[in-house]
């Protein structure tokens, strides 16, 4: 072989590497880091065997534990990018066998995209990877033309069970692409799940007006304790993007979601409900992240039980296992106890019966055992102000309660006047209007009655505030 | 080369030296200690909950020893030795010794004890299994395991049914010749098996107020009995009380599965009062039911109380009785009555009983009861029962062993119990179905539901169900 033919081999790997790991680390992390968060790899006797004694054992076993390095910043981006080489190497020595080495090379180059695009597909098992890896070694084997072809062909069919599943992979599809769609939803996910609220919420800002974007903008905005003053500021799919349903219509994102929000509530059962559908809508019904979650609702709920049922499990991982044994019950840190007593203060303290799509009821049973969670309050009244039920906002809204916000004194001032046609002396030291809100509310019902109700010249002034919302906003279909 | 491995192994296994003993109970799960188990059941494999590094096991029985060692914190008993020292202890109580190397020191347990019943068991037991979800399920699959050994047949699979919600598989006479589940949605009906020939049915008319629901098979085989609910599910905010289900309304119908009828009765298709989990006396004579006055739901959930009822039933002209009697009055007793089922030779009744409602999976306080039907005397099952939920019983065909499913431990993952009756009529402590790897329980995220017992194994399995469920249009009931 040439130099050059050997130098172009090296030049077109150190391409390659460098390209998909700058790649999956800059472009597409969040498809990676949210990998590990669905799936559970369990240092168990049963759970190695099980899937070793299915064919192509080794390719999901192996799949299976990778994923598990996914978890650290880099880890994913790092084993993407061997698996590629490796699946580009194994390729071009297979090829060989049967063309020269340029063809080969380009064919190699090709493979190794078509594998790179599929490895973007968001349940692609790393197992499909691994068994084109074992596909090529058994080429391989099987072109071999030397004098021991019986002993090749032996070891080629032991790669055959052991590298090839016989029956189609969970998530395989012949065919994917990046989807930035999906990496922009799961980067709102995964830094959800991690609590880092201002990332959640840029990104949110970023969104192209879907429920689930809202949901994140208000879910973000809540946990910063700035649900109201942000609500108007965006689209708002009426209520649907406060309360992602829990039901059949879901899908794994959408039960995740919910889970983050009816756990910061307070709400237990909702949380659990979600977390559990959450897990059992994922690829593999497993999901270490709700598997946590799960321990967490169980010991906030003083199930120990329960909760070390969870704990144990994570306690035969390899990651999350020093997280399982700092919250064994007996054995918990002072900080975990500290957070336990913190969110145990928002849990219902007498019991109801709601259907899960009463959002309504579920906050107001929150409130009742809790009027100070702020949370469960502001959803309340933000949930009745999309929904345009006044009544109820102005029964629910508790003046006195937090920081004046303009969005409530917005929607008020039209119940008030509603109801009463004018503010009186009680409803000014009750309510404590700004004069900026009472100068708008004037400005707009003027340019309402003089424009004969036609939004359009409203919007420019007043397309951000809850009367403009009340008067104009309609469900699209 | 084979001598050489088995020196390697038996060389990595510790023996135990200087032994001391400790008063302390072995951390044995699942919990095996002490308990009646049939001659017939599967090695009842455990491990130690103290990450144990060695363990040496003896069974001694009157007639012979076994020993066996372990080089971690599992045991798991060879099947055909396991079954050949059964059968030579049957009737006999055999004591289990236990030493655990843990810290680089042996200690010894206090042993315990296995009593080996010459009754049998039942060998097959079908469940759904299912993540315990409220409302959406996925991935749902009904399997017969044989409870001798570890051999485990998927009846009915998801992939083969459209992820198709199936609902639980029940015999009829004990028998895996006889047997139905009800599969929903598109394509769906209700599955009846006689003699390996499968038949879909819809068992609905215009006259009815859903298809059918819980049931059960007439010993004849010819009848079924059903209720016919409209179930609303519901959620608590409370702990962990979960989930709750209850009906709106509810009847109760029989299937002639030869003539495709459907059999109502007036006398139980009131409706201010809610009648469900019918069964079949095992003469076939009467039903069973359970019964409530109607309130107003969901806010007076908790006055919701089933009484238990009995109506008799005419096989040869087909018709309902005249008469309700009632067995066990919900306001007598305070509490909630559901699942009744009758042993095959019609001596005992065993049902459980919740503070209010029909849905007690999620109920802690829900019990099993056992009535003696000859004296009316009943039972509260003390040292069956645990503080979690017991439900869906079924007994065997000899009458002495029953199984549940329980949610004790956990509380949210059902388990297969096993308990036996001896012939004074008193409940030993109860077992969960062993398994193969003794901490599958601990790993698994499936519930096991609704648990069947059955004499024989069914003849069909998941690829006849699919292609009944692509292919066979549904019988039409009248």
């Amino acid at each position: 072989m040439s130099k050059w033919k050997t130098y172009s081999k090296w030049i077109v790997m150190a391409l390659g590497v460098v390209a998909t790991f700058l790649f999956f680390q800059l472009h597409y992390p969040y498809h990676l880091l949210h990998r590990e968060q669905v799936s559970l790899f369990l240092y168990s006797q049963e759970f190695i065997l099980d899937k070793l004694m299915q064919p192509g054992g080794v390719s999901i076993l192996g799949g299976e534990f990778l994923t598990q390095f996914f978890y650290f910043i880099g880890g994913g981006a790092t084993v993407v990018t061997l698996l590629l080489l490796g699946v580009g190497i194994l390729c071009y020595q297979a090829l060989r066998r049967f063309m020269g080495h340029w063809m080969a090379l380009i064919l190699s180059v090709a493979v190794c995209l078509w594998e790179g695009g599929r490895l973007c597909i968001v349940n692609y098992p790393l197992a499909s990877t691994l068994s084109l890896m074992g596909l090529f070694i058994i080429i391989r084997l099987i072109s071999f033309k030397g004098s021991n072809r019986l002993g090749k062909n032996l070891t080629a069919l032991v790669c055959i069970l052991l590298f090839i599943p016989f029956h189609p992979l969970r998530g395989v599809k012949a065919w994917g692409t990046p989807n930035s769609y999906l990496e922009h939803l799961l980067a709102m996910d995964v830094n959800a799940s991690y609590g880092k609220w201002e990332k959640v919420s840029q990104l949110a800002q970023e969104d192209a007006k879907t429920g689930i974007g809202t949901f994140y903008y208000n879910l973000s905005n809540a946990m910063k304790g700035q649900l109201p003053d942000g609500l108007m500021n965006y689209y708002q799919p009426f209520s649907k993007g406060l309360f992602l349903p829990v039901d059949p219509s879901g899908n794994y994102l959408s039960f995740m979601a919910s889970n983050e929000l009816w756990f910061h509530l307070g709400d237990m059962t909702m949380a659990e409900h979600s977390a559990i559908l959450g897990m059992i809508s994922t690829q593999d019904h497993r999901s270490v992240r709700m598997i946590k979650r799960m321990a967490e609702i169980n010991l906030i709920n003083g199930d120990e039980e329960a909760a070390m049922k969870y704990l144990r499990m994570l306690q035969k991982t390899w990651k999350h296992k020093q997280w399982a044994d700092q919250r064994i019950p007996g054995q918990q840190s002072p900080a975990v106890q500290k957070w336990l007593e913190h969110k145990r203060q928002y849990i219902p303290k007498a019991d109801t019966l709601r259907a899960s799509a009463d959002a309504r009821l579920s906050l107001r049973h929150l409130l009742e055992s809790n009027p100070d969670n702020l949370l469960a309050y502001h959803y309340l009244l933000c949930y009745e102000l999309l929904n345009k039920d006044i009544h109820s906002f102005a029964k629910d809204y508790v003046p006195q309660k937090g920081i004046p916000s303009r969005l409530y004194h917005e929607a008020i001032l039209i119940h008030l006047i509603r109801q009463n046609g004018n503010l009186t002396e009680e409803d000014f030291q009750t309510y404590r209007f700004t004069p900026e809100v009472l100068q708008d509310f004037q400005e707009y019902t003027r340019m309402y009655e003089q424009n004969q109700g036609n939004g359009a010249a409203l919007q420019s002034r007043f397309g951000k505030t809850y009367w403009f919302y009340y008067h104009y906003a309609t469900m699209k279909k | 080369m084979i001598l050489m491995v088995i020196l390697l192994i038996t060389a990595c296994t510790p023996q135990p030296e200087n032994v001391t003993d400790t008063a302390e109970l072995a951390p044995i799960y699942p919990d095996y200690t002490d308990i009646t188990i049939p001659s017939n059941i599967a090695p009842l494999n455990f491990l130690l909950r103290n990450e144990a590094e060695a363990i040496q096991v003896t069974l001694q029985g009157e007639k012979e020893n076994w020993t066996i060692q372990s080089d971690d914190a599992h045991v798991c008993f060879p099947l055909k030795k396991w079954h050949e020292f059964l059968k030579a202890n049957q009737g006999e109580t055999i004591a289990v010794s236990l030493i655990a190397l843990k810290e680089g020191k042996w200690v010894r347990y206090p042993s315990f004890q296995w009593t080996i019943s010459k009754d049998k068991i039942d060998s097959y037991l079908s469940y759904r299994l299912i993540e315990p979800a409220y409302e959406v399920w996925n991935e749902v699959e009904i399997r017969e395991r044989n409870i001798e050994n570890f051999d485990e047949k998927v009846l009915s699979t998801h992939e083969n049914t459209n992820n198709a919600c199936m609902n639980c598989h029940i015999y009829g006479n004990n028998s895996g010749d006889l047997s139905m589940f009800h599969l929903r949605g598109p394509n769906g009906g209700s599955i009846l098996n006689r003699d390996g020939q499968l038949r879909k049915l819809t068992l609905k008319n215009q006259d009815m107020i859903s298809a059918t629901v819980y049931g059960d098979f007439h010993p004849s085989g010819r009848f079924g009995v059903f209720s016919t609910n409209i179930i609303i599910p519901a959620f608590h905010a409370f702990e962990n009380e979960r989930f709750e289900v209850y009906d709106t309304a509810s009847d109760l119908v029989i299937t002639d599965f030869d003539e495709n009828r459907l059999i109502s009765s007036p006398l139980i298709a009131d409706k201010g009062t809610f009648e469900t989990f019918p069964t079949f006396s095992p003469d076939g004579k009467y039903v069973y039911f359970c019964t409530a006055d109607t309130v107003a739901l969901p806010e007076d959930i908790e006055q919701l109380k089933y009484s238990l009822c009995r109506i008799a039933f005419d096989a040869e002209t087909k018709q309902w009785g005249e008469q309700v009697d009632t067995l066990w009055n919900a306001k007598e007793m305070n509490g909630s009555v559901c699942h009744p089922k009758i042993s095959p030779d019609g001596k005992y009744l065993l049902y459980t009983v919740a503070a209010y409602g029909t849905f007690p999976i999620w109920h802690r306080e829900t019990e099993l009861q056992m009535m003696n039907l000859q004296t009316g005397a009943i039972d509260s099952l003390k040292n069956v029962n645990s503080n979690r939920s017991e439900t869906y019983h079924s007994w065997s065909s000899n009458s002495r062993w029953f199984v549940f499913a329980s949610k004790r431990g956990d509380g949210q993952y059902g388990k297969p119990y096993f308990c036996y009756v001896d012939e004074n009529g008193q409940a030993h402590k109860p077992f969960v179905l062993p398994q193969k790897h003794p901490d599958h329980y601990d790993m698994t995220l499936k519930s096991f539901n609704i648990p069947n017992l059955s004499a024989s194994p069914t003849p069909f399995d998941a690829k006849d169900i699919g292609r009944i469920f692509e292919k066979i249009p549904a019988e039409v009931f009248q």
